[in-house]
């Protein structure tokens, strides 16, 4: 028997057209999402380059102002509105201030809609006599921690 | 007569110069998906933690409004010296209204507060020209010769790209040693500063 072996590139043609596809498929994917290059992670830094140098070591207790909450640690609360409210929210800065002792101070990280509950903050922490810094920081920035 | 079914004539060397023309478009999208998962993978940024100085509380600011479209130096007191006329033109007034270069300033006489709002125009500092913030800051006062008595003070609008610009011109100022304050605002309400009246209180932090 006179058998002819004869080879063929057209299955191998089928797997690079299909790895075409596939390949085409993941820059889209990854094209939408370039666009979401605000939500980015951010870490909280005690200096910059060229920033001032601070004379006393300080420890802050996070605080991020929102437009509708204002978000110390792990506990969300809404924009003190009532006499309540505002005790809440001394209560709970006061209480993390206590935990942290003398060397503690209010950093607020302001959200591009958070300017009414920073206006909020601002009081409450004046008037516990505490120290306060704060720091523009992006709507969907994802604050990592220090 | 049957006629005998034949296999496509398929010339091998156009075929493989196909096959070069898929591998090379392969690789071609392999670079392009490898950039893009470069670009959406993002490092973790930093941010400053900065604290309010209370020692400079009676320290004198050069004041800026930074917006979407720039960075406005806001000359107080060359309105203070146009509404110094206004006042002796209008002594009965309770509401003095004067003009300068990127704002109308309005002074409230009766709760002596001072507001500005910003003309509908183009700011003198931009990204392109941030050095311009330094430059307007040492003219206005002199701050090199007393930083510890003077600092500059931004007034933010509330938006991603207004932070980002302040926080740049920060940079700037810092190296030169001047020390920075801010606070977010409200520039359709107009800025609002006049002291303990207006609750405002600016310092430096650092």
């Amino acid at each position: 028997m006179n058998k002819q072996f004869t080879t063929t590139l057209l299955p191998f043609m089928d797997l690079l057209t299909g790895l075409v596809g596939v390949m085409i498929l993941m820059n889209i994917i990854l094209a939408l999402e370039i666009p979401e290059r605000d939500k980015v992670e951010v870490r909280v830094v005690l200096q910059e380059p060229d920033s001032p140098k601070r004379e006393t070591e300080l420890e802050p207790i996070y605080v991020v102002c929102a437009a509708d909450n204002i978000k110390i640690g792990e506990t969300s609360v809404a924009i003190p509105k009532t006499h309540e409210e505002v005790k809440e929210l001394e209560g709970l800065i006061k209480s993390e201030a206590d935990k942290k002792g003398k060397s503690a101070y209010i950093l607020a990280l302001i959200r591009p809609d958070g300017y009414e509950s920073f206006g909020k903050l601002r009081k409450v922490v004046d008037g516990l006599g505490l120290r306060l810094g704060y720091e523009p920081v992006g709507k969907d920035w994802t604050i990592v921690g220090p | 007569m049957i006629k005998r079914r034949r296999a496509a004539f398929v010339d091998p060397a156009n075929f493989e110069s196909f096959v070069d023309v898929v591998c090379n478009l392969i690789g071609g999208l392999l670079l392009v998906a490898g950039v893009s998962v470069v670009a959406v993978q993002d490092p973790v940024f930093e941010v400053f933690s900065p604290v309010e100085d209370s020692r400079m509380e009676e320290a004198v600011s050069v004041k800026f409004a930074v917006t979407e479209k720039g960075i406005y130096p806001l000359d107080e007191n060359a309105a203070f010296s146009r509404f110094h006329d206004e006042e002796r033109r209008k002594p009965e007034a309770e509401r003095l209204t004067v003009e300068t270069d990127f704002c109308v300033w309005v002074l409230h006489k009766k709760i002596s507060k001072l507001v500005c709002k910003l003309k509908d125009r183009s700011p003198s500092i931009t990204e392109k020209n941030l050095h311009g913030v330094s430059d307007a800051a040492l003219t206005a006062k002199p701050i090199a010769a007393d930083s510890r008595r003077y600092f500059a003070y931004f007034f933010v609008s509330p938006d991603d790209t207004s932070f980002r610009l302040f926080r740049l011109a920060r940079r700037v100022l810092w190296k030169e040693k001047i020390k920075v304050g801010w606070g977010p605002v409200d520039p359709q309400k107009g800025i609002v500063f006049a002291g303990i009246s207006a609750g405002v209180r600016l310092r430096p932090q650092e």
